[in-house]
């Protein structure tokens, strides 16, 4: 794995920062456009943790697509699914991913991953990123639950890699730490987020929120078995 | 939506349930793509898909006959060429309108613009 963090290409930057954000963002959904900076960070950390170089991506509440496009235009993935709920989000993903010339690797679903009957493509990936909605909006404990569906997602040893913010660190590594079929739950870098106002309800022009990129690692049982034997 | 896509969408669940799902699929309107053949990507893919949901992609556009009607022995002995073929049902076929159809409730799941939409529709729930 590269030990250098190799900068993106100034192109590639500028290419993200002017792919399209949502047009008109759903407050229930708790739609915000991710930055790119935050989104490169994200990745680069991601690819030093697991490395990204012939991964099976998800993107589970993909919206506009900006974690999934930085993924797929930095690395050379395998492929890569984006989720979300929503069909106008969906239609902006789609046109992202053409400007940034992905789309042929890229597919996309239309699901309410949090819908207990819906019959999600379990154990397909390598690694699933996750800016999950921050459970603002008489949802509190939402971002877990998305977390909780990345890892019925990736494979055996896979990963999910997922933002939270950092006030709420030491209850979801407490809560983490409790399931089953994880290895192990690390919070490897804080971020910091700087969000633009979204909604008209926003006073300020932006606000910075403290975020915390976790780990999350799925036990591998084979993994097990190999050790015992040697 | 590739066709790799109705596969896994086909063959896994979250709950326990007792019939057999491959979703029914009808194409209306599909491009064929060429992505770059890799041998050992196709062969990892095949393990991975449940062959009877494949046969029933691949008739959905008409091209079940790339492919036998059976499940072949082993997938490392087949020859490039051979691959090539499942390769093309996996990877190049980009479904760009048509339906997903539960075969239990026959529920319609639309695909539009590539994107297929899983939601229930409200009078389900």
């Amino acid at each position: 794995m590269n030990s250098l963090i190799q900068m993106p290409d100034k192109k590639v930057l500028w290419m993200l920062d002017e792919l399209e954000g949502f047009e008109k963002p759903k407050i229930k959904l708790e739609q915000y456009a991710t930055s790119s900076e935050l989104a490169v960070s994200m990745m680069e950390m991601i690819d030093e943790t697991v490395g990204l170089d012939g991964v099976k991506l998800v993107d589970i509440g993909c919206g506009c697509g900006m974690l999934m496009t930085t993924a797929a235009t930095l690395y050379d993935l395998k492929s890569v699914v984006g989720i979300d709920i929503d069909e106008d989000a969906l239609k902006i993903c789609a046109k992202n991913l053409e400007t940034a010339d992905i789309q042929e690797n890229c597919d996309l679903l239309q699901m309410d991953v949090l819908d207990p009957e819906a019959k999600l493509p379990q154990g397909e990936f390598d690694v699933a990123v996750i800016n999950p909605p921050f459970g603002t909006k008489n949802n509190a404990g939402i971002d877990m639950k998305f977390v909780k569906i990345g890892i019925e997602l990736v494979r055996p040893g896979g990963s999910v890699f997922s933002l939270h913010k950092s006030s709420t660190r030491n209850y979801i590594l407490k809560t983490a730490n409790k399931w089953e079929d994880l290895e192990d739950v690390e919070a490897c870098a804080q971020m910091r987020w700087k969000l633009s106002a979204t909604y008209k309800f926003h006073k300020e022009k932006s606000v910075d929120i403290d975020v915390d990129l976790i780990h999350f690692k799925k036990t591998n049982p084979d993994k097990k078995e190999e050790k015992r034997s040697e | 939506m590739k066709l790799f896509v109705h596969n896994f969408m086909s063959s896994r669940f979250l709950k326990n349930v007792t019939v057999g799902y491959p979703l029914e699929l009808v194409v209306k309107q599909f491009v064929e793509k060429d992505i770059e053949f890799d041998r050992e990507n196709t062969i990892v893919m095949l393990n991975k898909i449940q062959y009877e949901a494949l046969v029933v992609a691949a008739a959905a556009v008409n091209q079940a006959d790339r492919i036998p009607a059976e499940q072949p022995g082993k997938w490392e002995d087949l020859s490039d060429d051979q691959l090539k073929q499942f390769h093309h049902i996996l990877m190049n076929i980009d479904v760009v309108d048509g339906e997903l159809i539960c075969p239990e409730t026959k529920t319609v799941f639309p695909i539009r613009d590539g994107i297929p939409n899983m939601l229930k529709v409200d009078g389900e729930k």
